[in-house]
């Protein structure tokens, strides 16, 4: 077991009005919302809950350039929205880690992505065509079994080392960063590439509305009116290697994962435990697993949805581990929507960068805290400089899974991300 | 640092009916993805009760691998979107159409409050969730984990598989394996064996390859693996086969066009 940290030496992303960390971060800053009604060329509906849409086409150059030069045989047309998602994000992530496919060839790399919509078969035209018993066209399903996001990116990469799709539905991403951590910690790789990503879909967007959990307007993370979540897409990448090995190669560390818990709440299908006991239990072992103390935490990316149980049971749960000296807590849901498996990933990258300039930034959408709540978030337009450079992630999802990550930003606050 | 395997199930889905009264509350809205794998995982607790003691709570852990996951219920999902339009689909079809849905029920009717994990991979995936087993618990993050396999039959799949091979797929076995892993020997019973460690290392593949597994062999009579759920299978079946005749170290593996596997066991 290796005992030194685990640094993050690149970062990617992409989602609703942004394809970098920086402008990300300059969303949150100054309070954008990408949010609109599911454009037509995405897939139809009826329905007009708002969503967080990337562009119609989400592959980067950098990310073209990677699939023409890639051993294995593949077109992006034949790669689904998440893949595509994964690709932009992971490229960016490995550019800015100064690593080249060549240089990946030489270290055994672990490739741990979260997804949900990704692992799904959802084609509907051809599961009714089939259903109907008429010649059904199963073109999506032979790229549905070769779709894994993480074989994909081996794939494209060339690569050889462990590889797994975490499916823990809106915790998958957080997990996913953990467990590629674990991975160099305990020798299983040299490197790995870790994340989530997910698109939006019609089957999740009609599933959440039966569920009604969306928000008809933009959602508003634990504010006293807050009416439910809005879905959005797109992906984050680190990449993380051990900090000795990252100075070696002239990799720069932008930041540390220092620790990793994971709980269940055992308590609901679908809503989390109202005291946020699984959340709770998550956030000690990933605390332990760190060897600090509450005290060093300065900053708190929150699930934060925007759904009643959601915002109910984080808050109890942060208040029975801060009371009320908590630090400021931040859900930047707000400009990115709901993102699925990716967003635990995107919450990472956005704990990193608060570290990182020492400011929180704001609760986007949150105007006024729900009194009701028992400790509350930074509200829309407020920004506090944050006390120290270590902070957590917090994900809770389906099935009563919880997922924390505590996260450390390297010292010198000039450093940028990209 | 091994782990010690405490007992192994495995339950075809034919099997699902058998399920213990006490449980048929908290499971009547499950799926037979669900109630298969849970019935695995009951059933090996109840092979090492001892075991159940140590799962409860915070140092117990859930590890489930799935390829398909809960394919059939989100097809009812679509049937319900279909059927009655839009927002007015099922809930709760939508809400178990997410491949963590099984360990979430295994968690909350045993009281498991540790980590709680499901991967998703269409080779081997039940010998990923292994390894993150075996890693939780080397790591003393857990004591005791759960770790689950477990597919059921899709009639889209293996119409598909079908018209891709011109076979019907009539031997292909679905249901759960479930083996329960702790830190230490538990209990009065002795353990099955003790589990070293677990590689696997894949390559790209099609989708013929991954669909037919025809490639698929074990090192162990190098027989046909019948299906997706065919490795786990065969792999607790040689277990009991060890527990008999066990040598100092036993290597399992499999071969496949989309990969290799081993896993290390020796004697407890």
């Amino acid at each position: 077991m290796q005992s030194e940290k685990i640094a993050v030496t690149g970062v990617g992303c992409i989602c609703a009005g942004c394809t970098s960390p920086e402008e990300l971060w300059e969303v949150l800053r100054q309070g954008v919302r990408r949010v609109g009604t599911v454009p037509a060329w995405l897939f139809p509906t009826e329905l007009d809950f708002p969503v967080f849409c990337c562009n119609r086409n989400v592959l980067s150059d950098r990310a073209r350039v990677l699939l023409e030069e890639t051993p294995w045989e593949v077109a992006s047309s034949e790669l689904n929205r998440t893949i595509l998602l994964t690709l932009s994000a992971a490229s960016q992530a490995l550019e800015s880690a100064g690593l080249t496919r060549e240089d990946l060839q030489e270290v055994r790399v672990g490739i741990a992505l979260g997804t949900t919509v990704g692992c799904t078969f959802n084609n509907e035209d051809c599961y009714y065509a089939w259903s109907d018993g008429k010649e059904a066209d199963l073109t999506p399903l032979w790229q549905y079994l070769t779709g894994n996001l993480s074989a994909v990116l081996h794939a494209v990469l060339g690569t050889r080392g462990p590889s797994v799709v975490v499916t823990n539905a809106c915790a998958s991403g957080t997990d996913a960063i953990g467990i590629a951590r674990n991975w160099i910690r305990s020798g299983r790789c040299d490197l790995a590439i870790a994340g989530g990503a997910d698109e939006l879909s019609r089957i999740a967007y009609n599933g959440f509305a039966s569920l009604q959990l969306l928000s008809q307007g933009p959602c508003r993370p634990f504010d006293k009116d807050r009416q439910g979540l809005n879905l959005g897409e797109g992906a984050g990448v680190l990449v993380l290697e051990p900090m000795e090995q990252a100075q070696k190669r002239g990799g720069r560390p932008v930041g540390y994962v220092r620790g990793y818990g994971m709980a269940s709440d055992a308590w609901h299908p679908t809503a989390p435990h109202p005291e946020g006991r699984g959340l709770l239990a998550a956030i000690r072992a990933a605390l332990a697993d760190a060897g600090l103390s509450l005290e060093d935490i300065a900053y708190v990316n929150a699930h934060g949805t925007g759904t009643q149980a959601n915002d109910e049971a984080e808050s109890r749960a942060l208040s029975t581990l801060f009371g009320q000296e908590a630090p400021p807590i931040v859900s930047t849901k707000g400009v990115t929507g709901h993102t699925l498996g990716a967003a635990g990933a995107l919450e990472t990258i956005l704990t990193l960068l608060a570290l990182q300039k020492g400011e929180s930034g704001g609760t986007v959408g949150c105007m006024e805290i729900d009194p009701s709540l028992s400790v509350g978030p930074v509200i829309h337009g407020e920004n506090r400089e944050l006390k120290g450079t270590v902070g957590l992630n917090q994900s809770l999802a389906f099935g009563g899974g919880n997922a924390a990550l505590v996260i450390e930003a390297c010292g010198e606050r000039e450093k940028g991300l990209d | 640092m091994p782990a010690y395997v405490l007992s192994a199930v495995s339950v075809p889905c034919s099997q699902i009916r058998n399920f213990p009264s006490s449980f048929l509350r908290p499971l009547r809205r499950a799926d037979d993805l669900t109630r298969v794998a849970a019935l695995s995982a009951v059933e090996a607790v109840e092979q090492c009760p001892v075991a159940g003691s140590e799962l409860k709570g915070e140092k117990g852990g859930v590890f489930v691998g799935t390829g398909f996951g809960p394919l059939e219920t989100n097809f009812r999902f679509l049937d319900s979107l279909r059927e009655n339009g839009e927002a007015q689909a099922s809930p709760t079809l939508f809400s178990h159409s997410v491949h963590n849905t099984v360990a979430g029920y295994i968690s909350r009717i045993l009281d498991i409050r540790g980590p709680g994990l499901t991967l998703n991979n269409l080779t081997w995936s039940f010998l990923w969730a292994m390894s993150e087993a075996l890693s939780a618990i080397e790591s003393g993050m857990v004591r005791c984990a759960l770790v689950i396999a477990v597919e059921i039959r899709s009639p889209f799949l293996e119409d598909a598989y079908s018209k891709m091979t011109g076979n019907p797929p009539d031997a292909w076995e679905y249901g759960a394996v479930s083996w329960l892993l702790g830190s230490a020997p538990l209990g009065d019973e002795h353990p099955i064996c003790k589990l070293h460690g677990v590689e696997v290392s894949e390559r790209p593949f099609s989708a013929r390859e991954i669909l037919a597994r025809a490639s698929e062999r074990w090192s162990q009579g190098g027989e046909n693996l019948k299906g997706p759920m065919g490795y786990a299978f065969a792999l607790t079946e040689s277990l009991y086969l060890l527990h008999r005749n066990v040598p100092d170290i036993i290597s399992w593996e499999v071969d496949a066009a989309f990969g290799h596997a081993t896993v290390d066991l020796s004697e407890a």
